[in-house]
């Protein structure tokens, strides 16, 4: 039915008519459309607060576990160091404790040469001859003329004779000094042997003592991360996404490695599977390829592993030693073969191409044209593919290094990444809920306008002079009320928000 | 009992990816050549396209040439058929082989007096369906003009659902120069045999032209 047809002849009262009686219905239903909205914002409201904080207490979780995850994985790194720090200490000592039986008996040897020369040089000179004697007594001779002849001869002899000897003795005595001097000379060469040997010992010392500061460092560390201080975190943190970053380029370095490896073999593998059949939309043949380049990486990773350099694999990390050797060993056999095989399929790709191309000149140009093709051709490509076939497996292997980092550090990364979704999805959530807030009370004022007429009335009738002291009462009571019975503090709200307006219009 | 398992598992996976395997879509390839008349002169140009046509198909493929003389529904006509082995190796081989007899063939090639285009789609469509090739095409190198000896009926109808018929370097005949309205009938006529019988149809004059004797 048409609107203007409510009053025959009179479309704009039927208008009127209308506005008026949708502006009643509109009045009359308020209470229970502001109710509905309420209602209905409470419930999606409650929703999405409690979804967030449940995202809140899992992101807060995640971050606990990712802690726990990280100072774990440190400790384990910090053991390791530890560990080889150990190691070489170890070996240090056992180097340098090997070597000091030989050194002290070097340095034995050395003092008891020092002392046997010390002694020879200690020998005392042969005592003054016996006729000293006699002089003395003839010294002692008194003076007289009678002898003065006699005792001037013989005083002469005994000067000559004194002097002949004095002579003698200075030159065993300069002979003497010489000789001493000579094994003073010789002993300086065990001394220097001596300062020398000691000097070792000190710097063995110093070095030993370096280790052991450096694994007093690494204690402190350790100590810290048991304890799960922010500052060993901090560090973790800081060393995790490093290691993350760096493993992340060297494995897309390894990728683009593979990527080489698979063009090389994928063309020869279409000699050795059948080239017509597929899997999943792609040929057996690159398939084949592909597994062959992942058996090497595999391969690779179990040899890695083996020799102690990964720690990906406790089964293999904790087999006895020797086993562990036989272990590498049948990688090592079975990584060659695989390179033997990679090696031979690039020889192959370079014959099948040399024979598409020569079966290409055939269609084109007959085949005449084809046995004229140029016989000497370069064999510097099919070396280098063969070379690259030999050596590209054996490279690939050392991506386990990056690959065990890229585990390690990845698990905190990706925990992190997720910890940062969570916490913004959480944030976005509490943000629509209290925009949702704001858009139904928006909402109902909308609504207040359609109908702003009977408001507007029911304002007048209200704040009538004479009956201003019973509207306060009421509202008095409202208040009173709303003090007394929180539950019902929305609908209460709302008509005293409208009455507010309205008072307010 | 937990290797047990294990071997199971991988028993499964085998079994999963041997049921996973498929035959990669193949193509089926056959041609006509028109030995009737002076379009034997025009064989040439068949050998380049022949050549061509072995150096884009691989291993799996089917190829087959068969000459239209006045009754071509005989596997006499086939001057080479091959189905491409999955070794490239030895598909190399047999390209090399086919194009010989090829040539053989075009040195020795004889005009014949008649030319029955129906017999040859027939034997065609026969040789195609047996090689269950994904992609079926005949190729019909003519002028399309047929000429039957008398007594032989080629009135039949033929099956060429999922096939495609490409007539190749369609000559123009000295009648239809005098009124071109006869080749254009003599097109259609073709064209509504074939796609009456649930074939495509496409007609290739411009040899040269890029992508036009793409498959």
């Amino acid at each position: 039915m048409n609107i203007t047809n409510f009053i025959p002849g009179q479309p704009i009262l039927s208008w009127i008519l209308a506005l008026i009686s949708g502006m009643l219905v509109l009045y009359f239903i308020r209470p229970s459309a502001h109710q509905l909205l309420d209602n209905l914002t409470t419930l999606i409201i409650q929703n999405l607060r409690l979804l967030s904080r449940s995202l809140s207490l899992s992101a807060k979780r995640m971050s606990e576990r990712n802690k726990e995850v990280l100072l774990e994985h440190g400790k384990q790194q910090a053991e390791r160091e530890l560990e080889r720090q150990f190691i070489r200490l170890g070996k240090l000592v056992e180097k340098d404790l090997s070597h000091y039986p030989t050194v002290q008996r070097n340095i034995e040897h050395n003092i008891s040469a020092m002392e046997e020369k010390l002694t020879q040089t200690s020998v005392v000179p042969a005592p003054l001859p016996e006729w000293t004697e006699a002089v003395e007594s003839i010294t002692k001779l008194k003076d007289s003329t009678k002898n003065d002849a006699v005792v001037g001869k013989l005083l002469q002899a005994i000067y000559e004779a004194f002097h002949t000897q004095q002579k003698e003795v200075m030159s065993t005595y300069k002979k003497d000094i010489s000789q001493r001097h000579n094994l003073l000379k010789s002993a300086m060469q065990h001394w220097r042997h001596l300062l020398d040997k000691l000097s070792n010992v000190e710097s063995h010392w110093q070095h030993l003592n370096d280790q052991a500061k450096k694994i007093d460092l690494q204690i402190e560390r350790f100590d810290n991360m048991i304890k799960g201080t922010d500052k060993a975190e901090r560090l973790l943190k800081s060393s995790n996404s490093t290691q993350f970053f760096i493993s992340l380029v060297v494995m897309a370095i390894a990728g683009f490695g593979a990527f080489v490896n698979y063009n090389l073999i994928a063309l020869p593998m279409s000699e050795l599977m059948p080239a017509t059949s597929q899997v999943a939309g792609y040929n057996v043949a690159d398939i084949g390829a592909a597994v062959i380049i992942m058996l090497e990486l595999t391969v690779g990773l179990f040899f890695m592993e083996a020799i102690g350099i990964t720690r990906l694999f406790p089964v293999i990390h904790f087999m006895e030693d020797k086993k562990r050797m036989i272990w590498a060993c049948v990688c090592m056999i079975f990584l060659l073969a695989l390179c033997f095989v990679e090696a031979g399929l690039a020889y192959m790709r370079e014959a099948m191409v040399a024979d598409k191309a020569l079966l290409t000149s055939f269609l084109v140009a007959g085949n005449e044209s084809a046995q004229a093709a140029p016989a000497e051709t370069s064999n510097i490509p099919m070396i280098g593919q063969m070379t690259l076939g030999f050596v590209l497996p054996l490279i690939l292997m050392f991506v386990a290094i990056p690959f065990e980092s890229f585990i390690h550090t990845g698990r905190h990364a990706l925990g992190s990444l997720v910890i940062q979704l969570f916490v913004l999805s959480s944030t976005l959530l509490r943000s629509a809920s209290l925009f949702l807030k704001q858009f139904t009370a928006s909402l109902k004022n909308i609504y207040d306008i359609f109908c702003f007429a009977p408001l507007w009335l029911e304002h007048l009738v209200d704040h009538r002079p004479a009956s201003s002291n019973a509207s306060l009462k009421i509202t008095a009571n409202d208040q009173s009320e709303r003090i007394a019975a929180p539950t019902i503090k929305i609908a209460k709200d709302d008509s005293n928000g409208t009455q507010h307006k309205n008072k307010e219009a | 009992m937990k290797h047990l398992f294990i071997v199971f598992k991988l028993s499964l996976m085998v079994l999963f990816l041997g049921a996973c395997t498929e035959q990669k879509p193949s193509t089926g390839l056959y041609m006509l050549l028109d030995t009737s008349g002076t379009y034997t002169k025009e064989l040439k140009k068949a050998q380049q396209i022949i050549h061509y046509y072995l150096g884009t198909l691989g291993p799996g493929d089917s190829f087959a040439v068969a000459r239209i003389d006045s009754g071509s529904f005989s596997e006499k006509d086939i001057v080479a058929k091959v189905t491409f082995d999955h070794r490239p190796s030895r598909a190399n081989e047999q390209k090399r082989q086919f194009a010989n007899t090829i040539s053989q063939f075009i040195d020795s090639a004889k005009s014949s007096a008649y030319t029955d285009i129906n017999g040859g789609l027939l034997l065609a469509s026969e040789y195609l369906n047996e090689t269950q090739a994904n992609k079926k095409v005949i190729m019909v190198f003519s002028d399309m003009q047929e000429e039957l000896p008398k007594g032989y009926k080629r009135d039949f109808s033929l099956n060429l659902t999922n096939y495609e018929v490409i007539a190749l370097n369609v000559t123009k005949l000295r009648s239809d120069n005098k009124d071109p309205k006869m080749y254009m009938q003599r097109m259609n006529k073709w064209q509504q045999r074939v796609e009456q019988s649930g074939g495509r149809w496409r007609m290739v004059n411009d040899l040269e032209r890029e992508g036009s004797l793409s498959l």
